[in-house]
């Protein structure tokens, strides 16, 4: 397996976004991060991004929804919040908290996508487990909740949903985290030396 | 004499290796200001979609996937490049043992190369995609590989063009996509919308924490009217009072 130090990866760092594309498919991996880069996003994403941008800055958009969604969205004391963690096989995994108190040990995602959400689909979330675990690795001590946010924009409310992840939920994630990093460093060696040739 | 000539050759040798490079620079700088689309067909190609176009499939776990049919990235390629100017080969294939379903005996996948040519300026380019199917018993193969063709020929396109990938993107934004949200939208949101969706929105919340912070956001909002708001926070007050004597 190629090595994480000695391969130049397009991130230093493994965010669960990376991991999901690369895991569903490599392919796609490669042309998002080695392509010619171009995005694509639907209405959808944009609006998404707005509102969180708009709650990371702490400023009304202008836009009634997006100032709308800022309003009935829960606030917590860290908004945006990058938290990195070290996990065994020296991969860095990086997450991007939407909200996060640090004392109570909450963990806040907002959801304002065209999935309707259910407490199944929260409770069964890779996303939620992959934060879990860089929490767990970062400040040593289990979530105690972690809550999230869909704000429907059919209907212009929040439903939140509660859940947990234990430690096993975490091992049973980290293979799966693994053999990801893994495909990347492959893609990124190939990658390198394609451009080095 | 023997070192003035090896110094010669050196810098001959040198010379030629620079040239090289000119040439090289000087071809590529040539490729990339040819490799280009016309603003016609990049406007095609960023095309959404047209949602009759899209089909619904249930896939594991009860979900739904959307997708479109393979006619329909054919005749996109047609429409933007032209029928002579694209192809579709494929440059390996194979079978694995992997059964996507039960009533599955194997898998066939293919490895394809959507190139779209340019005859006129003489350039061509690969855009690569992998493609699968399962292999069901009393299916003829060929069934089998026809349909893992298209797969390959569909993710070219989408990846390496963009054709249909606000389909397939749409279900990387719902990443654990289970079921849309079908509630009709509240058209273009108002102010007033806003209004009576945050009093509904103030009805329903029970957690004393978050009527609070509805109220300070309330104090530095410009989304509503002075009386809006203090019609909103007069609820709130209202609410936790009641949550208090509960």
């Amino acid at each position: 397996m190629p090595n994480s130090k000695k391969v130049k990866t397009p991130r230093p760092y493994f965010s669960y976004r990376q991991f999901s594309i690369v895991e569903r498919d490599p392919e796609l991996y490669r042309e998002m991060y080695f392509g010619e880069g171009t995005q694509y996003d639907n209405e959808a994403m944009e609006f998404g991004r707005k509102v969180h941008d708009s709650i990371a800055k702490g400023e009304e958009a202008g836009d009634v929804e997006v100032d709308h969604a800022k309003m009935v969205l829960p606030a917590y004391p860290k908004q945006h919040y990058d938290v990195k963690a070290k996990i065994p096989g020296e991969i860095t995994l990086m997450g991007q908290f939407d909200g996060f108190d640090p004392r109570k040990m909450i963990l806040a995602d907002y959801k304002t996508g065209n999935t309707k959400w259910s407490q199944k689909m929260v409770d069964g979330s890779d996303q939620l487990t992959f934060y879990s675990y860089i929490c767990m690795m970062r400040y040593k001590k289990p979530l105690r909740a972690i809550k999230l946010h869909w704000y429907s924009r059919k209907t212009g409310i929040v439903t939140t949903f509660q859940t947990t992840r234990s430690k096993i939920d975490m091992m049973r994630l980290h293979p799966r985290i693994q053999k990801a990093w893994n495909m990347v460093l492959k893609i990124s060696e190939e990658e390198n030396k394609q451009k080095n040739a | 004499m023997k070192k003035i000539k090896n110094k010669k050759a050196k810098t001959r040798q040198k010379r030629t290796v620079t040239k090289r490079v000119k040439t090289r620079q000087a071809s590529r700088a040539l490729v990339i200001s040819q490799i280009s689309l016309t603003p016609q067909q990049k406007q095609e190609l960023a095309t959404m979609t047209p949602p009759q176009f899209v089909k619904e499939r249930a896939v594991r776990g009860g979900k739904k996937a959307k997708y479109v049919e393979g006619g329909y990235v054919v005749a996109r390629l047609n429409q933007i490049f032209g029928q002579l100017n694209w192809q579709f080969e494929i440059m390996e294939r194979g079978e694995t043992a992997r059964k996507l379903d039960k009533a599955a005996e194997g898998e066939v996948w293919v490895r394809g190369r959507l190139t779209i040519i340019d005859h006129a300026k003489g350039y061509k380019v690969f855009k690569d995609a992998s493609g699968q199917h399962p292999i069901y018993p009393g299916v003829p193969y060929g069934d089998a590989l026809k349909s893992a063709e298209t797969d390959a020929l569909k993710k070219a396109a989408a990846r390496g063009l963009g054709i249909a990938l606000d389909v397939s993107w749409n279900q990387l934004d719902t990443e654990e996509a289970g079921t849309v949200d079908k509630q009709p939208k509240v058209a273009e949101m108002t102010k007033k919308d806003s209004f009576e969706l945050a009093k509904k929105y103030i009805q329903q919340e029970n957690d004393r924490q978050i009527l609070v912070q509805v109220i300070e956001k309330l104090n530095v909002s410009k989304l509503y009217t002075q009386d809006q708001k203090d019609e909103l926070k007069k609820r709130i007050y209202a609410k936790l009072e009641k949550s208090k004597n509960a």
